[in-house]
């Protein structure tokens, strides 16, 4: 981590001081390029005017020192001038073009003669020539050429040494330059320190945030924050970052106590829920065979509780000894109602039974029971059925349920429906009954709506038409073999998607071979 | 106001500025001269020879009782400490006039210095220098020449070398107004006398010394093919460039002006000469402007080489170089006690209390003076070089002799 901390802030440092390299780089060459230039200007303006001044006085004083032709006397005045800083040379020429005193050793240069050759006919009205020139051996001067007399007498040249231009620029561009490297060391300190305080507290961030990652955020707070400082001693975008990191940290521990909070109480009430569905579960008969000294039939059942606690339920139990009173329920609604209503259902359904026995008495009777104080308009879908174990009669009843199957070798359908609603809505609902006889083989399939409802990935239902399928192509199958195989079937049809409703399903096959009369 | 009060203001001013000069033990003459530096031997030989006949003078009573005393100062042969000397003997030491000046470009300087004391009645004497601006307007009345100019010497040299058959001259000058003025002498001396031209020419900067080369300077007197070189320049220079030229087989005749000052110049060619094992004595003219003091024919020269023998004048103190060997005659001294003679000439023509405003006439009214010599010294209103003599020598053995035989020196 400290690694890492260091690299980022050499990478950090690097990136900068290559800024700064570059920055400095191009002021350095801009100012230099352009102070030098205008230094050369300069200079070579006032070394211009200065060998100008200097001709004309030289022409002033030798007009009469040519005419008298006191050259010593010249050659006295022009040695005055070459003590004059940046005054190379100075050459005086008489009328006739011929050198009479100049400072040259150890002779004039052919290039001073020749530029006089050309003076003689460049240099008109008395005014000053000025070129360059370059002398072999030398250097390179700034050459002013004054006639004298307007050329009667005689021309001056004053040679300006251009090196010391040159020399001038040099020293002054290694000032600036030397001025220059001292302002860029103190920026790179400068740079550097700064890099140190921004990369110092993105560190301690980073360090911080590796922790993160292990730290318990159930636990409270132990202590200030490592980084709690850094909002008040950055006062910049590195402070905000610390400050948000700070709010994050606090949100987080917030939010994960609340979600400890939230689970717990989830917690609590799925294992309520959970003792709920096993008291539901408990409610309906779950030992198979249920009869086994029963020969005339067999019986299978079961309920696939949905995750959530719901309120099916399924029931059979002898009213007497040949009449098997058979029931399936579904209460409207799911969760704890739904379960309560479920048993408060069951258990009327069973006090019903032992008081009446044919099943449109006994839905009739269930109804009023549930309807007196319903407050909660709960209701619930109920098919009652009484089996004659003798002969294989059943009378049925069906309060609002989905309807049974019948199930023979060679037809399977839904039996006839009685027409009852729903009980626990209407007080003083009626229910009819219908009968029907079971023959040696056939079967009874009861189902509740989350067989029929259950749906797959893409929205679409098991379905009455599968279930009858499925039930036609059982034909021949144990009653556990058919409860078992329809609730797989189902399972594989909504396999992907989570169980929404209880899957109650229970299948009747009589057995008993009864003489026709 | 009292008479007490103006009595004793009278005796105050008598007092400070006392009448005439009759009160002062001493004439004080002021000197600036190259007592440092590679042409020191002229301003101290110059001395030495002055200081000689002086010293005679002083001791045999003076000029009327004064003694003869010259403040020297050293200008190294420049001309700007040349020209704050003499603002310094005229302001401070209070000069009765300047004597001995040494050098061309140090003496034109102090020209219009001259000029402006000329209230004052500032004379320079007998200076150093055979240039022209000291005999000429605006500066040459303020001036006395004793010797010869340098176009006297430039012009006999140039005549006797074109008479002997040699046409083709070139001139090798110090870049500065003495040179200037002895290559216009040539130039004049070549062009008026006989349509000629120099053939060529090379310059030297001022100050340079003996161990350094000319072979620059060589070079460009050789590619003109000249038969003859005149130098006009201090003697190491001039004794180098003859070293030089001979080392590059540049063998013509070399003629050097009396300014040279003949016995530093031999002593530094003997000296070369035993040190290359080379003989650079050969074909050597000097002009001169004073006779040969070795002329035991003339007054002047006994008395010159006598007085030296027995004064044997030291450098001035304080302003000389240690390790400078004193030569114990020579031209320039010679030079130098012909200065003084005329000095004291001058001196004791002016009478007791001499007055500075007298000098230039007294001086100019000079018809015939002798000094010794073979030419007698005269001078007139228009007229201020007392001599005008050229004298030529040559080197053989260690010593500039005169030279008799001009086309003996053809080949």
């Amino acid at each position: 981590m400290a690694g890492a901390g260091e690299m980022s802030r050499a990478s950090l440092f690097t990136k900068t001081l290559i800024l700064i390299v570059v920055l400095f780089g191009i002021i350095a060459t801009a100012t230099s390029i352009l102070s030098g230039w205008n230094l050369y200007r300069n200079l070579t303006q006032e070394y211009q005017s200065k060998g100008v001044a200097i001709a004309k006085s030289i022409a002033d004083s030798s007009v009469e020192l040519l005419l008298n032709a006191d050259v010593s006397t010249i050659q006295s005045v022009v040695d005055q001038f070459t003590e004059i800083e940046g005054v190379s040379y100075v050459i005086v020429f008489d009328g006739q073009g011929e050198p009479v005193s100049h400072t040259f050793v150890p002779a004039v240069p052919g290039d001073v003669l020749e530029l006089q050759r050309r003076t003689q006919t460049q240099v008109v009205n008395g005014a000053a020539a000025t070129n360059n020139l370059s002398i072999k051996g030398m250097g390179d001067f700034l050459d002013v050429a004054l006639p004298i007399l307007a050329g009667v007498a005689g021309y001056v040249h004053v040679g300006m040494d251009k090196s010391l231009i040159r020399s001038r620029i040099w020293s002054a561009v290694a000032t600036q330059q030397g001025l220059m490297f001292i302002i860029f060391l103190l920026s790179v300190l400068v740079a550097y320190a700064l890099v140190n305080r921004i990369s110092q507290p993105l560190k301690q961030l980073a360090g911080h945030a590796g922790k993160l990652a292990t730290q318990d955020f159930s636990e409270p707070e132990t202590g200030p924050s490592d980084i709690g400082h850094l909002p008040v001693s950055s006062h910049d975008e590195v402070g905000e970052l610390a400050k948000s990191f700070i709010n994050m940290e606090h949100s987080l521990r917030q939010s994960v106590r609340e979600l400890k909070e939230t689970t717990a109480v989830k917690e609590r009430i799925e294992s309520e829920l959970k003792i709920a569905r096993d008291i539901q579960m408990s409610m309906v008969p779950k030992l198979f065979p249920p009869f086994p000294l029963r020969p005339e039939f067999d019986l299978y059942a079961t309920l696939v509780p949905a995750r959530e606690v719901g309120g099916d339920f399924y029931d059979f139990f002898f009213i007497d000894d040949n009449h098997l009173c058979f029931a399936i329920g579904d209460v409207s609604g799911k969760g704890i109602p739904a379960a309560l209503f479920m048993a408060v259902t069951r258990t009327l359904f069973r006090t019903t039974a032992s008081k009446v026995s044919r099943p449109e008495e006994i839905l009739s009777l269930l109804n009023r029971e549930l309807c007196r104080d319903n407050d909660s308009c709960m209701f619930v879908t109920v098919f009652c059925a009484v089996l004659d174990t003798r002969t294989g009669e059943v009378e049925y009843s069906n309060g609002g349920h989905n309807l049974p199957y019948f199930v023979s070798h060679d037809e399977t359908k839904p039996l006839k429906n009685t027409g009852g609603m729903a009980l626990g809505i209407m007080e003083d609902a009626t229910f009819r009954s219908e009968k029907l006889r079971l023959r040696g083989g056939d079967r009874l399939f009861l189902y509740t709506d989350g067989v029929t409802e259950a749906m797959d990935e893409g929205g679409n239902q098991y379905s009455e038409a599968r279930l009858e399928d499925f039930l036609h192509q059982a034909n021949g199958f144990s009653v556990s073999e058919i409860i078992h195989d329809a609730v797989e079937h189902v399972r594989r049809h909504s396999a992907g998607t989570p169980q929404s409703d209880d899957i109650t399903v229970l299948a009747l096959k009589f057995l008993l071979r009864v003489a026709q009369s | 106001m009292s008479d007490d009060r103006i009595r004793s203001i009278i005796f105050l001013i008598l007092l400070l500025f006392p009448p005439g000069r009759l009160l002062a033990a001493e004439i004080v003459v002021g000197m600036s001269a190259a007592f440092t530096g590679p042409s020191k031997g002229l301003g101290i030989e110059l001395y030495r020879g002055s200081t000689a006949y002086l010293e005679h003078v002083n001791r045999t009573g003076g000029i009327y009782g004064q003694k003869i005393v010259i403040k020297a100062y050293d200008d190294g042969y420049n001309p700007i400490p040349a020209i704050r000397n003499t603002i310094k003997l005229i302001e401070q030491d209070n000069a009765f006039l300047l004597f001995n000046y040494v050098g061309t470009p140090t003496v034109t300087r102090i020209l219009p210095l001259l000029k402006s004391y000329k209230e004052k009645f500032v004379y320079l004497f007998s200076p150093f220098t055979g240039a022209e601006p000291l005999r000429q307007p605006p500066y040459g009345e303020y001036v006395f020449n004793l010797r010869a100019s340098y176009s006297n010497e430039t012009e006999g040299l140039v005549d006797h070398f074109v008479s002997a058959g040699k046409n083709r001259l070139a001139v090798f000058y110090q870049a500065d107004a003495y040179g200037r003025s002895g290559w216009d002498g040539v130039k004049k001396a070549l062009g008026k006398n006989f349509g000629l031209k120099m053939v060529g020419e090379a310059t030297y900067r001022r100050g340079a010394e003996y161990s350094q080369s000319f072979i620059e300077q060589v070079d460009v007197i050789k590619k003109a093919s000249a038969d003859v070189v005149i130098s006009i320049g201090a003697y190491a220079v001039c004794a180098a460039f003859i070293r030089d030229a001979r080392n590059a087989g540049l063998n013509i005749p070399i003629a050097n002006l009396s300014f040279v000052g003949s016995e530093s110049m031999a002593d530094l060619i003997i000296q070369s000469s035993r040190s290359a094992g080379k003989d650079y004595t050969k074909d050597l003219i000097n002009s001169q402007v004073v006779p040969s003091y070795q002329d035991t024919a003339l007054p002047a020269a006994q008395e010159y080489r006598q007085l030296m023998d027995k004064y044997q004048p030291l450098p001035p103190r304080d302003i000389t170089e240690a390790g400078y060997a004193p030569l114990p005659q020579s031209y320039v001294g010679f030079e130098g006690f012909l200065n003084a003679k005329l000095l004291v000439e001058v001196l004791k023509r002016l009478g007791p209390g001499p007055t500075k405003n007298r000098i230039k006439g007294i001086v100019e009214s000079i018809q015939s003076a002798d000094l010794g010599i073979d030419a007698p010294v005269a001078f007139g209103p228009h007229k201020h070089q007392g001599l005008d003599k050229v004298y030529y020598t040559t080197l053989k053995g260690d010593l500039f002799v005169p030279l008799l035989e001009w086309r003996g020196r053809e080949k």
